[in-house]
């Protein structure tokens, strides 16, 4: 990594690992290895959304050539979001990719995924099961990513009883909880079809 | 520290011209070589005019600020009636001469290979003396760099409706230089929006979105590496401002000699390569010994080409010296005909190979469809997002 590359990340470090940014705007740093190629960052799940009381941990890959190039950024916590695989966690964000400049910073990334979870783009979209649930079906959106945020994310509102209760057939018939969830949120909570499709 | 100077006296009164070289110290002013001057020549100092750059200089001018060099030549001009000039209007304005580190201009400079201060000077464009006075002071960039923008009168020549011949110079070792217009002194101490340093030279696109010399080499390297510069017609392969949403882009490809000789090579080949690529009579020679690209002439066309550099003849199409074309490999076209297209705006070919049919062009940066080869539309979106 070259020199622009270390200065410039020592000095982000600091700037996002002050206490007065996590509690004003509920996101943190923390660094995994000594050359700092690997970042895990924290966002907190931003009030009156699905995710609000979610915490949310984000794997960030420092490249060789950073700041000129993007830093690679994915949810390591599963989400329900228009713009991030509810398989993967990448997401898409246009100032990951092509919009990506120099002078922006882990700092600038971080709000600008706890924006983008305030404010989805559906008409972007990463993960087009969700992306149309979205558009189709808000409330079942709502309730799912509410239900994700519970799940993966140690959220605090109460559990879906209904949601969970479905969740547990498809246990019941030996489905990992964490499969279960996501076959019956792409089928927008249809017991029959999430069996139809995890047996066929 | 003293300086030889070469001074050409143009003695309108007596008709004369004569050459005269002389030793003289950096801190004496204008006043003082026009003293030593009369010594030497009986010329009252009254009666000159001591012309540099198109301009007259005032009297007070120091020496060391005309970032003189032996082989600089000063006009000392003896008109046949004396008020015509010192009516001049330029008579304390010397800008030209401001050669502080902030205020000054940069250059290219091939032979020191680095971003040197830069000095201007003026020739007449019909023969190339320096004895030139110029009509009205240039403005601005354009001013100096497009031909026929300031007119001139030439003392030497005479010739009716002259123009002016701006060149640029290395301060350091005199060589012709090419101006970098981007670069500038840091007057503001703005910080670079990339490393937060404030370097007293800095690249500014236009926009005052400052970066340092280091952060934009470094910029560029990367931006080599993967060719991420795009075509952007009349600058040619450019890449724009660090600064997110600033799509300001670098106008004069000179800046990129900034990146060290051979990765400029380097991105003038990649460059060439791509706009031969993209242009439907462009070929690159496939000898692997060779690689070089060409043009090849549209008429009288049998499908073939020969190298103009190492000789080899090739089918365009297949690339094969004995063509292939007719051959029953259907499978490779089949296979090229489902991964390829070429973009509709630029015509750069393009290989999917995974993903989506949103295709974003990284030779002009449009964003299409694979499957309608048109701009990327929200209904491509919709309803063939993955096929």
């Amino acid at each position: 990594m070259s020199n622009i590359a270390l200065n410039r990340l020592q000095r982000e470090c600091k700037e996002v690992v002050t206490n007065s940014e996590i509690s004003e705007t509920g996101i943190m740093i923390e660094i995994l290895n000594e050359n700092l190629t690997e970042i895990r960052g924290h966002i907190r799940g931003p009030p009156d959304t699905p995710y609000a009381g979610g915490s949310f941990d984000l794997d960030i890959k420092i490249p060789d050539q950073y700041p000129f190039s993007p830093p690679n950024v994915k949810f390591a916590t599963k989400i329900w979001h228009p713009n991030v695989s509810s398989q993967t966690g990448v997401i898409c964000l246009d100032i990951l990719k092509d919009q990506w400049a120099a002078s922006l910073t882990l700092r600038t990334v971080l709000l600008s995924i706890q924006a983008l979870m305030c404010t989805p783009e559906p008409k972007d979209p990463q993960d087009a099961v969700v992306a149309k649930q979205y558009m189709d079906k808000p409330q079942v959106f709502k309730s799912t990513a509410e239900f994700w945020t519970l799940k993966f994310a140690k959220g605090s509102v109460p559990v879906n009883v209904d949601y969970q209760s479905r969740v547990d057939k498809l246990k019941d018939m030996g489905v990992r909880e964490e499969e279960a969830i996501s076959v019956l949120s792409c089928n927008n909570w249809d017991l029959n079809r999430a069996t139809v499709y995890i047996f066929s | 520290m003293p300086n030889v100077v070469t001074i050409l006296l143009q003695d309108r009164k007596m008709d004369q011209r004569r050459n005269i070289t002389l030793n003289v110290d950096n801190n004496e002013n204008i006043a003082e070589l026009m003293k030593n001057v009369e010594k030497l020549t009986n010329i009252p100092s009254e009666e000159l005019e001591v012309v540099f750059c198109g301009k007259k200089l005032a009297k007070s001018t120091f020496m060391k600020d005309l970032s003189l060099t032996p082989a600089t030549q000063i006009m000392f001009l003896r008109p046949k009636n004396l008020v015509q000039l010192t009516n001049s209007k330029f008579d304390s304005n010397n800008k030209i001469t401001d050669t502080s580190i902030l205020g000054s201009f940069y250059v290219w400079c091939k032979k020191c290979d680095d971003v040197q201060r830069g000095k201007l000077r003026v020739y007449c464009q019909n023969c190339a003396s320096t004895s030139v006075l110029v009509k009205s002071e240039p403005q601005n960039w354009v001013d100096v760099l497009k031909s026929k923008r300031i007119q001139v009168t030439c003392e030497n020549c005479f010739a009716p409706g002259l123009f002016a011949d701006f060149k640029f110079k290395c301060l350091k070792c005199n060589d012709l230089a090419a101006a970098l217009t981007h670069v500038r002194g840091n007057w503001q101490m703005t910080e670079c929006c990339v490393c937060d340093g404030k370097d007293k030279v800095v690249i500014d696109l236009g926009c005052n979105h400052i970066i340092c010399q280091n952060c934009f080499k470094e910029y560029l390297l990367s931006t080599l590496e993967e060719f991420r510069f795009t075509n952007r017609p009349p600058y040619g392969f450019t890449t724009s401002c660090v600064y997110p949403g600033c799509n300001r882009v670098v106008k004069d490809v000179h800046h990129f000699h900034i990146m060290g000789q051979s990765s400029y090579s380097e991105y003038q080949r990649k460059a060439t390569e791509r706009l031969i690529s993209i242009d439907d009579e462009g070929v690159t020679c496939p000898n692997a010994a060779c690689g070089q690209s060409f043009f090849w002439e549209p008429y009288d066309d049998d499908g073939r080409s020969q190298c103009p550099d190492c000789f080899f003849t090739f089918c365009r199409k297949c690339t094969e010296r004995e063509c292939t074309c007719q051959s029953d490999d259907d499978l490779t076209k089949i296979t090229i005909d489902a991964t390829t297209r070429r973009c509709p705006r630029c015509n750069a070919a393009t290989e999917r190979n995974g993903g989506c049919a949103h295709i974003h062009c990284t030779s002009c940066g449009m964003d299409w469809c694979f499957k309608c080869v048109t701009e990327w539309k929200e209904e491509c979106q919709w309803d063939h997002w993955f096929n």
